[in-house]
């Protein structure tokens, strides 16, 4: 399973979308609602899973979700 | 076959500490009413409810002593049994019942977690007053859970399908017990809060009640020094009250977060930090509790259950700084709170005491935040009640609806603590706040208040 697939894998837990049909492409940025913590505790399932921290200042620079699974691929 | 015992997640933890400090078993208790509108059906009501019960595994929790431990299991069946009616015919009758309906704790070690009386209100509305116990459910599972009803309700009503069945609790505590056994993720979690506290804000934050200045008995026990063990959990008497943020503000702040991509959460727990620090001349550094619904997979969020953290948040409010800029730092911040927010708050507030001799008894002595995001059926009224009693000095929740844009706003104050002028002062200058920071929220904070 590679990086990409992984991470989908874990946001399964916090999404009804299936993995095959999320853009990774696609933005995902706080919109003005109310799910803050859902993305937060995804990062946080990110990290223990491969082991990393995503520090603060490098999670705010992330836009899309192959930021993150990029961040990954260089730190796991 | 023999029952699996479970202990507590994080969230009862705390629940359990407050019960036993209070000396007060109502104080594990949440009371709340429905007001339908068009009425209903109480045989069929009375069904709703008994499968809601069997829907829910959370309203099955039995619990029990093993040796000085209390434990927890599922039962496989429960039923609500006999409901009771009553009528009010005056405002006075009504009071006279909710006070005796909160007063008495939940028999939890008997199965008793939920009870429910339906009731005529004094204008002939039919309404259903719940206790169920602060265990079992938080205010995000008695959405859940209120929301399950009625749909439930209006299927077997017109006897069609019923709806999805919600998550399983059960589920969810394994995985909260599992991260309670793993040392390493509480590990790193630890590390998390020391250097929070020790490296980011090293400088001691100070008492910020809502009503004003520090009171006599907090200002005593900090002259000596020392912040001992609550103090005045056993004359906790509550009282309930209820304002609004109008609709005309609510609606200016939904348009400033999403140009500003602000979650409303935050905004609301901003600016109430800063009307906190306005009441009690300009403070800068607080401590409030913010009490964060801590479901981020959907297995959590479709679960009842009680899953509220306390998280001691360290708000420094720098009035140099424009609103903007001060509430997209305090949300960064808080973020990163939110990835370390399964440590029990048991822990943080042990990590507390040894950095800045600052106990729980400080610690409830700030206001306590949570917003609550509702959602109830079309013609369905919602509300919480004082359960009489409380551990916090002040609770206050924010409760938000996806179709109106003003806010409710519910305070439990501990009448020893709080006068309700106060509370009626502070919520004046929240609302304020509010306003003064939507009108130049790029403006220096020290030119606005």
């Amino acid at each position: 399973m590679n990086t990409r697939e992984e991470v989908l894998e874990i946001l399964g837990d916090y999404v009804e979308t299936p993995a095959d049909q999320i853009d990774t492409a696609a933005g995902f940025k706080f919109s003005a609602g109310l799910d803050s913590f859902a993305l937060l505790s995804f990062v946080g399932a990110v990290e223990d899973h491969f082991g990393i921290s995503i520090p603060n200042d490098a999670f705010i620079g992330m836009t899309k979700l192959d930021d993150i699974i990029s961040y990954v691929d260089c730190h796991r | 076959m023999e029952k699996t015992l479970y202990g507590f997640n994080s969230s009862q933890d705390v629940i359990n500490l407050q019960t036993k400090y209070s000396l007060f078993g109502c104080v594990a208790n949440i009371v709340f009413s429905t007001e339908i509108a068009a009425g209903f059906d109480k045989s069929v009501m009375t069904d709703a409810i008994n499968l809601v019960i069997e829907r829910n595994d959370c309203l099955r929790l039995s619990f029990v002593k093993k040796g000085k431990e209390l434990l927890q299991y599922f039962e496989d069946a429960r039923k609500i049994g006999d409901i009771p009616e009553v009528r009010f015919n005056t405002n006075g009758e009504k009071i006279k019942f909710l006070k005796s309906f909160r007063k008495h704790a939940l028999k939890i070690r008997k199965g008793e977690v939920l009870k429910v009386v339906y009731a005529s209100e004094v204008d002939g509305t039919q309404s259903i007053y719940f206790k169920i116990s602060h265990y079992v459910a938080d205010t995000y599972a008695i959405g859940l859970i209120v929301s399950d009803l009625f749909k439930v309700y209006d299927a077997l009503k017109s006897k069609s399908e019923l709806p999805a069945a919600p998550g399983s609790f059960e589920a969810v505590l394994q995985k909260d017990l599992a991260y309670k056994a793993n040392d390493e993720l509480k590990r790193k979690d630890e590390e998390f809060f020391k250097e929070y506290y020790e490296v980011r804000h090293p400088e001691h934050p100070t008492y910020c009640g809502v009503n004003g200045d520090a009171s006599d008995l907090w200002m005593k026990q900090k002259r000596k020094g020392k912040f001992s063990m609550p103090y005045n959990f056993v004359r906790c008497d509550t009282e309930g009250y209820k304002f609004t943020i109008p609709a005309a503000v609510g609606s200016k702040v939904k348009q400033w977060c999403s140009d500003h991509q602000i979650p409303l959460s935050a905004f609301y727990f901003s600016t109430c930090n800063i009307a906190s620090s306005v009441v009690n001349g300009k403070l800068e550094r607080q401590a409030p509790l913010m009490l964060l619904d801590c479901r981020g997979t959907m297995a959590e969020r479709k679960a009842g259950g009680t899953k509220v953290q306390s998280i001691s948040v360290y708000t420094y409010i720098d009035y140099s700084k424009s609103f903007l800029e001060y509430v997209k730092e305090a949300f960064e911040d808080q973020n990163e709170l939110y990835k370390h927010t399964r440590l029990s708050y048991l822990e943080v507030e042990a990590l507390q005491h040894k950095i800045w001799n600052y106990s729980l008894g400080g610690q409830i002595t700030n206001y306590a935040f949570s917003f609550i995001p509702f959602d109830t059926p079309e013609g369905i009224k919602f509300q919480i009640h004082s359960n009489g009693k409380g551990a916090l000095v002040t609770y206050i929740a924010l409760m938000a609806g996806p179709d109106t844009d003003a806010v409710e706003v519910v305070y439990d104050i501990q009448k020893i603590m709080v006068t309700g002028a106060q509370l009626a002062d502070f919520q004046n200058t929240y609302v304020h706040v509010i306003e003064t920071v939507l009108a130049s929220s790029e403006t220096e904070m020290s030119k606005l208040f």
